[in-house]
């Protein structure tokens, strides 16, 4: 029996064999002869196609793919035989991805910008990242021109605009179909030059399989697209599935994109980071992404230190973050937004039929833009003129109208004295959100919340912290007269903060009340005696944990003793004219931040969050305003959306002045807006600053 | 006689035996069946998990309690399927047997939580650290909260090493210590934690500016996976 199974598997092996040569090989490749390949590596691009940042709308030459490509072009010169991957999250992640997907949704027939940049580099395969599945089945279907065979998600008839590269993914697969998504592997047959014994040229044909994997938290991040419409296979089941299959296909070099970082511990198919368990399954190089690292260490001048993660693992994972080699196979992640160039340079010497990789002639490099000089290099002329339309598109989105008007001016100057006009509306929005979530949950815990009160709190986010330019200041010069028309970009200046998501959070009074105590830690201590000057707020240091609270209809109102020590300031706060007790149930919209303990809030620590919301607060603004702009009257007013002063100082008359540093030359719009505690604009200070005089008796 | 008898029969029981009993499942295998039967609802995957599970193997009684877990009507099952697999030896089962009591007995969370951070569970010795913290479930206490924080931490959880960062930053049942905290606060936003990516923006924004911008760009990249993340 036992014999029988050898020789089956000595028969099966010469089948391999032959067909290994049959296909591929030239007749006389002399034994001995050697081919060096590398492999190129981009990862995490996330639209960043030109060195543009388009939250701040301004230039950044430490990013961008127009950059990469000139550190293509010159590995492209050092090795001639190469093949150039991505290892995904190539479409998300800056307002010209958020563009060409949502706002002005790209039509088959055009190309996505990012796919335009990288069909011009020639890429020959590229992977899937988690962040593909953002903009859901549909679009990804549309933009790369394939078929999921899901039902429900339709491609759009014919041949849309995508890739000219293979679109691979191992280990997505429709639950209907019980197939790929993707193609789960390709096989690319290169013709490369190579080196006979005796020294002379010859070209041989080198195939390269490529396959690619996305953590299993797919389903978790994206659950509302992706639920019951595809599922997700572990890295190993996936590659030991098939590393054979491309074997038997003749694949000389086995590559793994694996959009993963790496976790040693022991294997489990929902491992999020699994791509270390993948360097077992017989592949011979694994190119990683998804945590934006260097692996590894960086070789320019004045490069930073291997990262801690990876310097963390025990010396039995056999990580080398030098070599860059993991458990013997070697490894590279070209960190993100095309800011590096992973290059895995392999040699191979054919040896009784096949080609064996010289392990000891293998290197790896994560190659950073920085040239010897320090600065950037230079970006490959040739990319911007491809992306010009949508990157001007982009900026002048940016700038289009809203589709509503505004009757005041809102702005941060004086928030730190009362004024509400650019905090309001944020509280209003993420108000109006939370309670329609509730509202409309399934879930039974928070459907019965229902009766509970839902307040609001936000911060003067842009007042001052870097500079007396530094302030929220929308729609300059609004009035009832001369209402003037919001933009796209205003709700990200009324929230500046594009990286945070919308939460609830469930406490009581009482935490409400260290809430406010804690915001109102912002204010210095003023002695009514003094004669000297006192600061009303020493720093702007923290500004964005100046809370300010919201309830509909003014309902929830507080004061201030800014005269007492931190931590007892806060008096006579009131619900619906009721006095707030400790044992008060409420519901606070605010973001993730707050509710994951930033600021440091007594119990606000991420233990008493009840609603994780996907949606941004940025978006949560824009929507309530687009919202407002669809209902007919298209516009906000002072009267409903920024005169609704929840809280005021205890009136005090000091003896000394007291002040508010604040951008200069606006005490006529405190004067119009009502803020009548602002009395005088004085002189300006070092920084540019201009004092003005705070009568707290008024 | 008899043993030269006994012996071949015993060979051939054993052979028969290992023909009828293939060799029990790995635990990947398990939660790769289990993993399908959650995404795929795939019926033959969720009864293999529960045909292992009712052999008494922790692993597939903890994913058959997780297939369950979305099911209200199976609440009784699942928490004795957690208990089962807890008690024996399974980690994450005892965590999740903490989530599960948790909203409605906080005080009987904290042993089972206690149980899976004992056995280095990061999340649970969060979990632990909050409780204590807040008084949920046991008396309120600062320094034993900070504690757990600390294991969390170190066992790799970011969440814990935020809480803890604003625990040095304050001296909130430690002592005040900024460069600790700073230095987790390195690590927390390192691990991805939002709260800490923006902290960490906040607080280097005035010495570098490019890092602040690009810590806020990866966050706002980031958020669109984090935000059910922690």
């Amino acid at each position: 029996m036992k014999t029988n199974w050898i020789m089956m598997a000595a028969l099966a092996g010469v089948g391999l064999v032959g067909c290994n040569g049959s296909s591929n090989r030239a007749a006389n490749i002399p034994e001995g002869t050697t081919v060096t390949v590398a492999l190129l590596e981009t990862t995490d691009i996330h639209s960043n196609v030109l060195s543009y940042n388009y939250y701040a709308l301004a230039e950044d030459t430490s990013l961008g793919l127009e950059r990469t490509s000139t550190l293509i072009q010159a590995a492209r010169a050092e090795y001639p035989n190469n093949v150039l991957l991505d290892d995904g999250d190539v479409i998300q992640g800056t307002l010209l991805a958020d563009l060409q997907a949502v706002a002005t949704p790209v039509p088959c027939t055009a190309t996505l910008a990012v796919h335009k940049a990288m069909n011009a580099l020639k890429y020959d395969a590229g992977g899937m990242g988690n962040h593909e599945f953002n903009y859901g089945l549909a679009y990804l279907s549309q933009i790369t021109n394939t078929d999921f065979a899901i039902p429900g998600v339709s491609k759009p008839t014919g041949t849309c605009g995508a890739p000219t590269f293979p679109s691979v993914l191992s280990n997505v697969v429709g639950v209907a179909s019980g197939k790929p998504i993707f193609q789960p592997y390709a096989l690319l047959p290169r013709d490369f030059a190579a080196v006979a014994p005796d020294g002379s040229k010859l070209n041989v044909k080198i195939n390269i399989g490529v396959m690619s994997f996305v953590p299993p938290q797919i389903l978790e991040w994206d659950q509302k697209v992706l639920a019951g419409k595809v599922s997700v296979t572990g890295l190993q089941e996936a590659a030991k599935q098939y590393v054979p299959e491309l074997r038997t296909k003749g694949a000389d070099l086995v590559v793994a994109l694996s959009h993963g970082g790496l976790d040693t511990s022991a294997y489990s198919p929902k491992m999020e980071n699994g791509s270390y368990h993948l360097t077992s399954t017989g592949i011979d190089a694994l190119m990683i992404g998804h945590s934006h690292l260097i692996f590894p260490k960086g070789r320019e001048a004045g490069a930073a230190a291997l990262d801690a993660s990876f310097t963390a693992f025990p010396a039995s994972a056999k990580i080398d973050g030098d070599k860059g080699f993991v458990n013997g196979v070697p490894t590279v992640m070209a960190q993100s937004w095309g800011r590096r160039l992973g290059i895995i340079k392999l040699t191979m010497v054919y040896q009784g039929g096949k080609w064996v990789v010289q392990q000891d002639k293998t290197t790896v490099e994560s190659r950073g833009f920085k040239l010897a000089d320090g600065s950037n290099v230079k970006a490959d002329p040739a990319i911007a003129p491809l992306v010009a339309t949508e990157h001007d598109a982009t900026i002048a989105y940016a700038k289009k109208p809203l589709g509503v008007s505004t009757d005041f001016e809102m702005s941060a100057y004086f928030a730190l004295v009362g004024d509400v006009s650019a905090i309001q509306l944020v509280n209003q929005a993420q108000l109006d959100y939370v309670k329609n979530f509730i509202a409309t949950s399934t879930d039974a815990t928070l459907a019965s919340y229902k009766n509970i009160p839902v307040i609001s709190c936000s911060a003067p986010f842009k007042a001052g912290r870097n500079g007396p330019s530094d302030f929220t200041d929308v729609a300059a010069g609004a009035t009832p007269a001369a209402p003037v028309g919001l933009q796209v970009r205003n709700p990200g200046d009324l929230y500046l903060y594009s990286n945070n998501n919308l939460q609830a959070v469930k406490i009581k009074g009482s935490d409400l009340k260290a809430w406010l105590e804690t915001s109102a830690k912002q204010f210095a201590q003023i002695d009514p005696a003094k004669t000297t000057e006192q600061d009303l707020v020493p720093t702007y240091g923290t500004i964005y944990n100046y809370d300010v609270f919201y309830a509909e209809n003014n309902a929830l109102t507080y004061q201030i003793d800014v005269t007492k020590p931190a931590g007892s300031r806060i008096v006579n706060l009131r619900h619906k004219g009721a006095v707030v007790a400790d044992s008060d149930d409420f519901i606070v919209a605010t973001n993730d931040y707050r509710a994951g303990g930033g600021g440091a809030v007594p119990g606000i620590d991420g233990s008493k969050t009840i609603i994780k919301s996907p949606d941004a607060n940025q978006a949560v603004v824009s929507n309530y305003l687009l919202a407002l702009a669809g209902k007919g009257a298209g516009k906000v007013t002072l009267a409903d959306n920024g005169s609704a002063r929840s809280w005021s100082f205890v009136k005090t008359a000091t003896a000394g002045p007291v002040i508010l540093r604040s951008a200069p030359g606006h005490l006529a719009l405190a004067k119009s807006g009502g803020i009548a505690n602002v009395v005088a604009e004085g002189a300006l200070d070092a920084s540019g600053f201009a004092k003005y005089a705070i009568d707290l008796s008024k | 006689m008899k043993t030269a008898l006994a012996f071949p029969a015993l060979m051939l029981a054993t052979a028969l035996a290992a023909c009828q009993a293939p060799p029990p499942p790995t635990t990947a295998e398990i939660e790769a069946a289990a993993m399908h039967a959650r995404q795929a609802g795939d019926k033959q995957a969720e009864r293999r998990v529960r045909a292992w599970a009712g052999k008494g193997w922790p692993v597939a009684e903890r994913e058959l309690a997780l297939v369950y877990q979305s099911r209200p009507e199976r609440r009784a099952d699942a928490l004795r399927l957690f208990e089962q697999a807890a008690r024996a030896g399974d980690t994450e089962a005892a965590f999740e047997m903490g989530q599960m009591l948790r909203p409605g007995a906080p005080g009987q969370a904290w042993s089972w939580y206690r149980m899976a951070a004992k056995r280095q569970h990061a999340r649970a010795a969060l979990m632990l650290g909050l409780l204590a913290a807040n008084g949920e479930g046991v008396a309120r206490n600062p320094a034993e909260a900070a504690r757990w924080l600390a294991v969390a931490s170190e066992l790799g959880n970011a969440h814990a090493m935020f809480l803890l960062y604003n625990a040095y930053r304050e001296g909130r049942g430690v002592e005040q210590d900024v460069d600790k905290g700073l230095a987790l606060l390195e690590e927390s936003a390192h691990h991805d934690y939002p709260p800490a990516i923006q902290e960490l923006a906040m607080t280097v924004q005035a010495d570098d500016a490019l890092r602040a911008g690009h810590l806020l760009k990866e966050a706002t990249e980031h958020r669109h996976n984090n935000w059910n993340r922690f």
